[in-house]
């Protein structure tokens, strides 16, 4: 993989802090209350958010409403890397919905991956070799080829909490999962948000190299540290919940004095403090941006129903 | 639990004056099928099939398996179709209702009992290695018929499906990655596609149910046909009985249907291919 970095340019044609053409499509889904797809490039995900609704005796709550969060995988069905990914739903949704303002009610939210989880998707990756049966004429592509992961990139991959991208979503796909959900809840517009979470997954390639916002599939596989970061959005989010008496919906219009508070970060791979803060404030920007496309988009969303 | 709330009577009544008079609450004709679309994916294999607004997403993917010992000239083809709670809220995650049991059931039968994709030609090593198709359904949105809609996306998706070329010497296999091979498309006896049919009493048969129909409805009839004007599968799972003569009816109606369909697929197929590299010779 040749470094992105003294050419300023990416495999893709791209600059080193540009993203990839978002698809933003909101409310496709007929049955669900809100729905919406969100995308990298080829790295996408559809979700949908229906709710309040009838909720099941034994998971009913008295002061706030429950909150069901599924994934399904474009392959298979569920296991670790999606239960992960739950999780990270989890930790983000219960602070940005207004959960007690419907108290013995059940929200879900349901996220469908678009794209294949298994990471790297350079030439063969995609069906599952044995390896043992596999021979390559190319020597130099052989590594890329063989599943499970080369060596060399285990060596690369010295952090201890480093999972094989094999066994969980890579940092675009769980960026994508995030933002689809919250184009859902806000186009279901039944449920009230105090804030907009919006992320970003960002890769150092090298460790003399800048960072890269949006990494492609793979300059992620190829990276040395890779960070996802979620920034909300809203007015007066740093502030206490209960002084946010507004819908998220309503501050389509309001461009400027928007607030933005850190709500997820993860992180893995080979990295210094500064290499960190650097790619925090480059998500800052990269946020802002998706931000102001999901307004455009939601905007012309909401005219199109006003005319219908 | 999420239950589905019964249409206001006065809907059904509507619904069954405009029937009785031939004509259907979107503007079709009793026989007409919603418009068909197909989105494909980045990869070869993942479609998505929308009929009207009943969308579901099929995706194929291929690994390598050892047979079973009885059958050891033979790969597999899997199917997972559980319904997620986003088709609609009745539906839920580990649970499945009847009518989802029903609809996978039918697919099973529909895909893989009438032999579509021929599993003796998956294998690569007689005993040792096979490919095992899986085919991954997701139910996205549950506009009515979602077994039609699903039954298409399924055969479209393994239509355009390829796996990758390989070769064998002696007890070496070797895959070729697309870029090196073309990769080739799968072995196929036939198309065969469900049609559904709802019955109103005393009312003609309609095709392709939406999701007020089906609701409303006192019960229907899912045909599964091929271009080749032959029955695969017919399912009739309760409702109001059903003379003989009807039967006959729609299952004349569905030859027809059928082949539409299988052209309609070809064409965007045919389309799609136009739009994507597959051939690297």
């Amino acid at each position: 993989m040749a470094s992105a970095g003294p050419s300023r340019r990416r495999s893709d044609g791209r600059k080193p802090h540009e993203i990839r053409p978002l698809t933003i499509e909101i409310g496709e889904l007929d049955r669900a209350d809100g729905s919406g797809r969100f995308g990298f490039g080829a790295t996408s995900a559809l979700a949908s958010c229906s709710g309040p609704l009838e909720v099941r005796l034994n998971q009913e709550l008295p002061t706030r409403a429950t909150l069901e969060i599924s994934h399904r995988p474009l392959e298979g069905v569920g296991a670790t890397a999606s239960r992960a990914l739950i999780t990270t739903l989890e930790s983000i949704y219960p602070s940005a919905l207004r959960l007690s303002l419907y108290p013995r009610s059940l929200i879900q939210i349901i996220v469908q991956s678009l794209s294949s989880s298994s990471a790297p998707t350079l030439s063969t990756g995609r069906y599952n070799e044995s390896p043992e049966i596999y021979i390559d004429t190319e020597p130099e592509t052989t590594e890329k080829n063989v599943w499970p992961q080369p060596p060399t990139q285990s060596a690369l991959a010295v952090d201890k909490k480093e999972k094989s991208p094999n066994t969980s979503y890579n940092f675009s796909s769980r960026a994508v999962s995030i933002n689809s959900a919250t184009l859902a809840i806000l186009d279901a517009g039944s449920i009230a948000m105090t804030h907009l979470p919006i992320a970003i997954s960002i890769a150092s390639l090298s460790d003399d190299d800048g960072l890269v916002v949006d990494p492609s599939i793979e300059e992620e596989y190829n990276s040395i540290a890779r960070f996802g970061f979620a920034w909300s959005f809203g007015k007066n989010v740093s502030l206490r919940e209960d002084q946010n008496q507004k819908d998220s919906n309503m501050d389509v219009d309001e461009e400027e004095d928007e607030e933005m508070e850190l709500i997820w970060v993860e992180s893995e791979g080979k990295f210094d403090k500064e290499k960190f803060s650097d790619a925090l404030e480059l998500s800052k920007i990269a946020c802002r941006q998706i931000l102001s496309e999901i307004r455009a988009k939601l905007g012309e969303t909401l005219e199109c129903k006003r005319l219908q | 639990m999420v239950r589905e709330i019964d249409p206001p009577s006065i809907q059904k009544e509507f619904l069954l004056a405009a029937l009785a008079e031939g004509k259907r609450l979107d503007g079709r004709i009793p026989l007409e099928q919603r418009k068909i679309e197909f989105v494909f994916g980045e990869e070869l294999g993942n479609v998505e099939c929308r009929l009207g607004k009943t969308a579901v997403l099929a995706q194929v993917t291929a690994s390598i398996v050892k047979p079973r010992d009885d059958r050891p000239y033979e790969g597999f083809l899997l199917i997972n179709s559980e319904i997620g709670p986003m088709a609609s809220s009745v539906y839920e995650n580990g649970r499945s209702s009847d009518s989802e049991i029903l609809i996978t059931r039918l697919l099973e039968k529909s895909i893989r009992r009438t032999e579509a994709i021929d599993r003796e030609a998956l294998c690569i090593l007689a005993g040792g290695k096979v490919w095992q198709l899986r085919l991954t359904l997701h139910f996205l949105s549950d506009s009515g018929n979602l077994l039609d809609c699903a039954s298409l996306a399924s055969m479209m998706a393994l239509k355009h499906f390829r796996k990758p070329d390989v070769e064998v010497i002696g007890d070496e296999v070797i895959i070729h990655s697309p870029e090196e091979r073309a990769p080739v498309p799968l072995a196929m006896h036939h198309t065969p596609l469900c049609l559904t049919f709802a019955y109103f009493e005393n009312l003609s048969p309609i095709l392709d149910p939406t999701h007020l129909e089906s609701t409303l409805c006192s019960g229907t009839l899912t045909v599964t046909m091929n271009a080749q004007r032959e029955i695969c599968v017919l399912s009739k799972a309760g409702g109001t009985p059903l003379s003989v003569e009807e039967i006959m009816g729609v299952v004349r109606v569905g030859v027809d249907k059928v082949r539409d369909m299988v052209k309609i697929m070809d064409e965007a197929l045919e389309k799609d291919r136009e739009n994507r590299v597959v051939e690297v010779r």
